[in-house]
């Protein structure tokens, strides 16, 4: 029973932001933790609609396509993965790695997104003849995959593009000196980096509960989307 | 298949015959610079440069970038954006074929991302 509870829930303080009703489930330990988690939910939702308006409006009526695959690459990255990981244990029920696999999936797709967005010449005029590099072959080995193999490639795929981006927006702020990519490149640190560190490194390492890992992933996802919203208006 | 060169294949063939935007764009191919720095290199006033920076850059041959001072304060410099112009004749026309120079893409990832917000 203690084995069960652990192994349900160790994945959920990883990739996501949990979700009040397994906290409540799954914790040993204080009520005040859990309340915190719900506190972080029902900030990280508001947030993150406020996130999709300004994209929108950012977008709406620019018509430039890199500009939509960045606003839709974001979109992926922080609006989406917020509802799954609300709307999914509200709909299903218990379905904890169904609800890591949708929003990490939804993260890696933004990120790529994102990717293909700016390394693709802003105008190509007629004919360009130039071999560009591709991007990230991913081979997927033809055995039999789980849902748990791909939790486990997004979990750790993931990270690595996210880490990519982030560097390529802290390169743009420098670069530029461009203080709505300083906060961009934290937001994406925080939304897609830091919560898999969390999980598999610093949590273990310091022992942390899970309701305290919970928390911890919450935190770090609610400080990527205030930090992306923040970009996205006043930075 | 006629190529009909278009009006902005036409302005950017007769910007090439000008002997200034000529000069600017071999000045700022390789590395960005002011447009100080390209009144001196140049040997031509200020407004001569920002004329001719000013087509080139609405034409998309020039792109500009914010760069800082010593004293903290900031100023734009210029860099080509245009690498090679060919002109092709054959049976069907002419062809004009213009290829840009590959940008980096933190400064692609924050022009599109500024343009959003």
């Amino acid at each position: 029973m203690g084995n069960e509870i652990a192994s349900s829930v160790t994945p959920v303080a990883g990739g996501s932001a949990a979700i009040p009703l397994q906290a409540t489930q799954a914790e040993g330990g204080s009520a005040l933790l859990v309340g915190l988690v719900l506190v972080t939910f029902v900030v990280a939702a508001v947030l993150s609609i406020g996130i999709a308006y300004r994209l929108y409006v950012g977008y709406r009526g620019s018509g430039d396509r890199s500009m939509l695959a960045i606003a839709v690459g974001l979109l992926l990255v922080t609006t989406v993965p917020t509802v799954i990981r609300i709307a999914i244990p509200t709909m299903v029920g218990d379905a904890t790695r169904l609800r890591i696999l949708a929003a990490t999936s939804s993260e890696l797709a933004g990120l790529l997104a994102i990717v293909v967005a700016v390394r693709t010449p802003a105008r190509t005029r007629r004919r360009v003849r130039r071999e560009r590099a591709t991007i990230l072959p991913l081979v997927i080995a033809t055995t039999v995959i789980t849902i748990d193999h791909l939790v486990w490639i997004a979990y750790s795929v993931t990270p690595l593009v996210g880490s990519y981006v982030t560097w390529l927006a802290y390169r743009g702020y420098r670069r530029n000196d461009s203080a709505p990519m300083a906060f961009l490149a934290m937001g994406i640190l925080f939304l897609t980096v830091v919560p898999t560190i969390a999980a598999f490194g610093i949590g273990p390492v310091l022992g942390a509960s899970d309701a305290g890992s919970l928390l911890a992933a919450s935190l770090s996802q609610v400080g990527g989307l205030l930090s992306v919203y923040y970009s996205l208006t006043r930075a | 298949m006629a190529a009909v060169a278009t009006e902005w294949e036409r302005a950017v063939l007769s910007l090439l015959d000008d002997e200034y935007a000529r000069r600017i764009l071999v000045a700022i191919s390789g590395e960005a610079k002011s447009a100080g720095e390209l009144a001196d290199i140049c040997d031509a006033s200020e407004p001569t440069i920002y004329r001719r920076l000013d087509r080139l850059g609405e034409h998309d041959l020039v792109e500009a970038q914010q760069a800082l001072d010593p004293d903290g304060h900031h100023y734009k410099t210029y860099l080509a954006s245009v690498e090679r112009v060919s002109v092709e004749i054959d049976g069907d026309g002419v062809v004009i074929e213009i290829v840009e120079r590959e940008r980096d893409p933190a400064d692609r990832f924050t022009e599109l991302y500024e343009g959003l917000r």
